[in-house]
């Protein structure tokens, strides 16, 4: 048996969102946005640190805090035999909702996302990854939470969905003051959607703060830029694994 | 630029210095409870 190695993807990351907030990290592949995120959302234990979400300490508080929070991920999982009204109901039972309440809420949130609802009862695995994004959103909405973590939630999607998405996050952050913590690569969709932006390269959050501070401070004309001065890194643009 | 209103202003995350790392032995992760990537 071989030696064991060790990778350590967090390397002492700290940071906080408030209420209402939204709080982009941005970062290559491999800098642990996703590891951060599965965290957050009781996926995943830390090996050191202190992590609160919602006023409940991980991981002693994670079963509270999961009736709380919402968390789409760059590839969402369905049952895609089924449709998707079929699969929200389904994640609505788990929730314990009441199901016609939900199928309302569930219908009206596609609706929203831009998904016709003559494909409602139609196979997910029929549908493009846009769509199921956006279902994937919706499901995460059920239960109206106050926080939303969203892992790329608009990598590989088309320019229109790409923005029905975001206009969506817009509205739901005006309407219901809903905190929102997004990983992307896409700089602008980072400028247009968070309060503040958090600089993720190899482990550690090498700089934060609004898009504004974040070009001055790097002394660049746009956030790519200032990106690459901050980390010394470039985005690439392949989906994270 | 997006602003917050400045009566919000609780909490929602709070981390601090975070960390995690993965084991792997002969090119297999060492898996134990929620510990896999």
């Amino acid at each position: 048996m071989g030696p064991l190695k060790e990778e350590w993807a967090l390397k002492g990351v700290s940071f906080y969102v408030q209420e209402g907030e939204t709080y982009g990290l941005l970062g290559p592949n491999g800098s642990g946005k996703s590891t951060l995120i599965r965290i957050l959302s009781t996926l995943l234990t830390a090996d050191g640190g202190t992590v609160r979400v919602l006023g409940h300490t991980l991981p002693e508080g994670e079963r509270e805090l999961r009736r709380k929070m919402g968390r789409v991920s760059v590839d969402a999982a369905f049952y895609k035999k089924l449709s998707p009204r079929e699969n929200l109901l389904y994640a609505a039972q788990l929730y314990g909702l009441e199901p016609r309440q939900a199928e309302k809420r569930a219908m009206q949130i596609l609706e929203q996302l831009g998904l016709e609802s003559r494909r409602f009862n139609d196979h997910i695995e029929e549908m493009s990854r846009g769509m199921q994004q956006k279902i994937a959103i919706a499901r995460a909405l059920l239960i109206n939470p106050p926080l939303l973590l969203l892992d790329e939630p608009t990598t590989g999607l088309d320019p229109k969905s790409r923005r029905d998405v975001q206009a969506f996050l817009e509205d739901l952050r005006a309407r219901e003051g809903t905190t929102i913590l997004l990983t992307t690569h896409d700089m602008a969709e980072a400028e247009r959607l968070s309060h503040r932006i958090g600089f993720l390269a190899h482990g550690r959050l090498v700089a934060e703060g609004t898009a504004e501070e974040l070009k001055r401070q790097a002394g660049s004309p746009n956030l790519e830029e200032a990106f690459i001065v901050l980390t010394g890194e470039e985005l690439d643009e392949e989906a994270a694994i | 630029m997006l602003v917050l209103k400045p009566t919000q202003t609780r909490l929602a995350i709070e981390v601090s210095d975070l960390k995690k790392v993965f084991r792997k032995r002969d090119g297999l992760w060492a898996l134990s409870r929620k510990s896999g990537p």
